[in-house]
């Protein structure tokens, strides 16, 4: 049996060790190395448990949310043509730029990326797939960042129906579930319709912009009681099977 | 050694990746078990240093956290009968609680039940392994 004092001034030199990595964590000395050389591993590893062959089931699930982001493209250019004859403003296209990124890791509502902040990645880029919102950055490091799903408890943002235009907050609530709050009863929400980002974008560019897919109203839940009315969606995206995203990037 | 250092590298690969299982912890707990010396610290410290890069986290936390769990477990060896069942067990389940709090994972309750059956069954082979080589 070993005494204490055997092992403890060992525990107190790497305690120590911990201390200085803490107060130079910021500055990244080492750390972009380290994260570089081990990405081909993180990708292998995440390769070997993400072998699923796709199925008709996929491919007809991939047909179905790029006919549905195409139907949704159409009721914007609809409302945009119905606007310009109304002379109303149109904003000019937005300069954002797509960067593929590969996922490399899935924890709970996250998913890890192979790109980070020497590619240009912040905190906030939305991430998409095919005009799909799939979630927002949350973390990043130098070559790898952490995007939060849709479901994610803590994304907010406001978005509108394509077909009846209800407005109302899309909210994550866990678990991978989607719910499309705060719509006023007096706005008609309808199954199947779908629905899109109306536009969060800040000042830095960052956060929604609008004409993004969200997906599917799958239930509605109208009291007569409440002061609002809510819908559950049901994204277009297959979480689990998501191999390549596309973060907007550019201001 | 080397073989638990292989153990190591592909749990955290997987906790890097896949799971949110802290299987890492096991390895280092059973490893502890064995040696019984400073030697593990080294290896929580770098196993840790390497999780926290693959998962996006601050470098550091979970070294720090691989350090004292595997420095409580030796510290104990004085007073308890660490190389058992029970301790195993119950050192997993309040590790692994621990960790799912520290790291905010959810359904810590199932995890932390699975993780500590799991360590029951790695101790029960490496036990098995450790009495045959010795005979």
């Amino acid at each position: 049996m070993q005494k204490r004092s055997s092992f403890f001034p060992a525990f107190l030199f790497f305690l120590f060790l911990i201390g200085i990595i803490f107060l130079f964590s910021q500055s990244n000395i080492f750390g972009g190395f380290f994260e570089k050389m081990t990405l081909p591993l993180q990708k292998i590893t995440f390769g070997i448990f993400n072998l699923s062959e796709k199925s008709t089931e996929d491919k007809l699930r991939q047909e179905n949310m790029k006919l549905t982001t195409e139907l949704a493209a159409m009721a914007e250019i609809e409302k945009e043509n119905k606007a310009l004859h109304d002379q109303f403003a149109i904003s000019t296209p937005s300069s954002k730029s797509l960067l593929p990124a590969q996922v490399i890791g899935r924890h709970d509502e996250d998913i890890i990326v192979d790109k980070g902040k020497q590619d240009g990645i912040e905190t906030g880029q939305i991430v998409v797939l095919k005009d799909n919102v799939v979630g927002q950055v949350s973390e990043i490091s130098i070559h790898r960042a952490v995007i939060k799903l849709l479901g994610n408890s803590s994304i907010s943002f406001t978005a509108n129906t394509a077909k009846t235009e209800a407005s109302g907050v899309i909210s994550g609530k866990g678990e991978g579930n989607i719910i499309f709050d705060k719509v006023l009863l007096s706005e008609k929400l309808e199954k199947d319709d779908v629905v899109i980002t109306k536009g969060d974008v800040e000042i830095d560019g960052l956060g929604y912009m609008p004409g993004l897919v969200v997906g599917k109203i799958s239930s509605v839940n109208k009291k007569a009681s409440s002061l609002f009315q809510s819908a559950e969606i049901k994204s277009l995206v297959d979480f689990e099977k998501l191999e390549t995203v596309f973060i907007l990037v550019g201001k | 050694m080397f073989f638990f250092l292989l153990l190591i590298i592909i749990s955290i690969s997987l906790e890097g990746t896949v799971t949110t299982l802290p299987i890492t912890m096991v390895f280092l707990l059973c490893l502890s078990l064995i040696r019984r010396d400073w030697t593990v610290f080294p290896i929580a410290f770098f196993a840790g240093l390497l999780l926290d890069l693959l998962r996006v986290q601050t470098v550091g936390v979970s070294s720090l956290f691989f350090m004292i769990f595997t420095f409580l477990i030796l510290l104990y060896q004085r007073k308890y009968e660490i190389n058992s069942y029970p301790f195993v067990v119950v050192a997993t389940f309040l590790g692994s609680i621990i960790y799912f709090f520290i790291f905010g994972l959810k359904h810590f309750i199932i995890q932390s039940i699975l993780i500590s059956i799991i360590a029951a069954l790695l101790f029960a082979i490496i036990k098995f392994f450790f009495t045959k080589n010795k005979s």
